[in-house]
């Protein structure tokens, strides 16, 4: 017949310990589930221990007047098979099986939860990830960071502007930013000036330069060897007549 | 009619309240024949025998009776000397009546007067604001009233109210305050008012500081024709985030002003919800202004310096226009 254990439940979220003060059973009592079999007592109150499935007490582990820790074996009950599958309980058997399964050694000796693993002993740095620039290259402005706050941001997407369109628009703000006010005060400005409608040629020129914008920016730079071109020049005589360009000082020094 | 100051519509409204409810009755220390310490229960334990009660040195004994009598169905207005003891009875407040209700279906209709905020002299236990501690906990209710008229219409919805309410009444305003009665909007708790309309900047603020922000206001009206909005939370637990951005949008520009310390409370959730729920309002990072981060001194000179005075409010929104 499988056996439960009898054991220091739980009592209180504080509780780690409680002393047992009597023993209400002896081995060979027959007992009902959820019977008091043990009162025991902690800092805080008297308790009792309640044996988890109807049974024969078969071996009693505890003494009256000593303090057990919560999860200790108090005593041992012999229960039917039928009892055992009504109350849900597991017997020591089974739990003595979980237990070893649970101990068992990783296989894998690689340790868990390290960051930065090591290769060869040594420290491995860890992978930095690329920065990316994404958005529209803005011109830059003659003074100030071009800082385009939350509201603009948003007040530009309604209007469906973009960085560029306000580059027109002088800040008032801190290092010359465009506030929303700016922005609102020329688009009312703007009301003001006149229209005259814009010939086809000029919408073309308007739109090339709007779609510039868009456009990536590029440098390409080639490294030439001038000292022979500089010679020659330097060999040749000065055109006479003031008022003409002159670069020789550029490369005399 | 004479003029009715701050402390007068809290006498008026713990009379009413009496008067109305026989439920309703008073406990705290000295409050019997003696008055209580600011004079807010003056005259009543003649009024009302038996239902206003001196309570022992001992604000945890004191809130866990109040607690037990809400439970039972009794509507005590508990008050705390200073705003500052009632850190004693803090294991009632937050950990009993907070939670009781969550716990058993059983309401707490307790309302926690709390005399907060400093006065000149008081020094580091007679001066501190404590909304912002009892506001973190759920199941608690606080409100701070800036006008004579919400310190009478909010206490009488604070004992009303099944919920254990925390009332912060600020010391400076008990007797400077003054007004010709009692009327005004009677807004329910968990709306805020637009104590000043404005387009430029929104200082969002309660309790005296609601002053001291009309003040710094009327300073940038004359100095450059500022329009400051300023707005009163009235109660910062609920707090009216609805109203704060709605002012956000019209401004873009945010103080969030506080008598209290620095570190976290309420000027800080006021900014954290703004930049949750309507960064793209925002024109300017949102600012914050509350007292230093030390305690709080006891010579009248320290203190102004410690706390936001309208001069210190309009250096912070004058960097916030300029921004």
């Amino acid at each position: 017949m499988p056996k439960v254990p009898i054991m220091m439940p739980q009592l209180g979220e504080s509780i780690a310990e409680a002393t047992i003060i009597r023993l209400n059973i002896a081995v060979g009592d027959k007992v009902v589930a959820d019977q008091e079999v043990i009162e025991v007592e902690t800092n805080k109150a008297t308790m009792g221990v309640t044996a988890l499935c109807a049974g024969e007490v078969t071996e009693i582990l505890a003494e009256e007047g000593v303090s057990y820790a919560v999860g200790s074996l108090l005593g041992v009950l012999e229960v039917s098979e039928d009892e055992l599958e009504r109350t849900g309980e597991k017997s020591m058997e089974e739990m003595n099986a979980e237990e070893t399964q649970a101990a068992e050694p990783q296989t894998s000796d690689e340790e868990q939860n390290l960051h930065f693993k090591t290769e060869d002993g040594g420290y491995r740095e860890p992978v930095l990830v690329e920065p990316s620039i994404k958005g529209l290259p803005v011109p830059t402005g003659k003074q100030g960071a071009h800082y385009i706050s939350p509201r603009m941001r948003a007040r530009m997407a309604e209007l469906g502007l973009r960085a560029a369109d306000i580059s027109a628009v002088s800040g008032s703000g801190a290092g010359g930013r465009v506030t929303v006010e700016d922005l609102e005060g020329f688009l009312e400005h703007i009301k003001t000036w006149p229209y005259t409608k814009a010939s086809p040629m000029r919408l073309a020129v308007a739109d090339a330069m709007r779609r510039s914008w868009t456009r990536p920016l590029a440098t390409v730079a080639r490294p030439l060897v001038m000292d022979k071109i500089l010679d020659h020049r330097r060999r040749q005589a000065l055109k006479p007549g003031p008022g003409k360009p002159n670069y020789r000082w550029l490369f005399d020094w | 009619m004479s003029d009715v100051t701050y402390i007068d519509a809290i006498h008026a409204a713990l009379d009413e309240a009496m008067e109305r409810d026989p439920d309703v009755f008073l406990y705290g220390q000295d409050i019997g024949k003696f008055g209580g310490a600011f004079k807010a229960t003056k005259g009543l334990q003649e009024k009302y025998p038996g239902r206003v009660l001196d309570a022992p040195i001992s604000e945890d004994a004191m809130a866990g009776v109040a607690i037990g009598a809400a439970i039972e169905g009794a509507r005590p207005v508990l008050e705390m000397q200073f705003a500052d003891f009632s850190s004693v009875a803090f294991n009632q407040i937050i950990n009993q009546a907070a939670t009781h209700y969550y716990r058993t279906g059983v309401p707490v209709p307790l309302t926690m007067r709390l005399p907060s905020g400093g006065t000149p002299g008081s020094g580091p236990f007679h001066s501190q604001s404590m909304e912002a501690i009892y506001a973190h906990y759920p199941g608690l209710v606080v409100v701070t009233p800036a006008t004579v008229a919400d310190a009478h219409s909010m206490l009488l919805d604070s004992i009303a109210m099944d919920d254990p309410v925390i009332y912060c009444e600020h010391k400076f305003l008990y007797r400077w305050l003054k007004s010709k009665d009692l009327s005004g909007d009677r807004l329910p708790i968990g709306q805020a008012r637009i104590t000043r309309p404005g387009k430029h900047a929104t200082v969002v603020t309660y309790s005296a500081m609601v002053h001291e922000a009309v003040r710094a206001a009327e300073m940038l009206y004359k100095d450059g024709g500022w329009e400051i909005e300023v707005v009163d939370l009235r109660s910062v637990k609920p707090l009216d985030t609805d109203t704060i951005i709605a002012s956000v949008a019209r401004t873009g520009r945010l103080l969030a002003l506080g008598e209290a310390f620095p570190w976290g409370g309420v000027t800080a959730e006021v900014v954290s919800r703004v930049c949750a729920d309507g960064f793209h309002l925002l024109d300017a990072p949102p600012v914050r202004l509350n007292s230093k981060d030390t305690p709080i001194p006891y010579h009248p000179k320290l203190w102004s310096s410690h706390r936001p005075t309208p001069e210190s409010i309009a250096e912070e929104l004058r960097k916030l226009l300029d921004y």
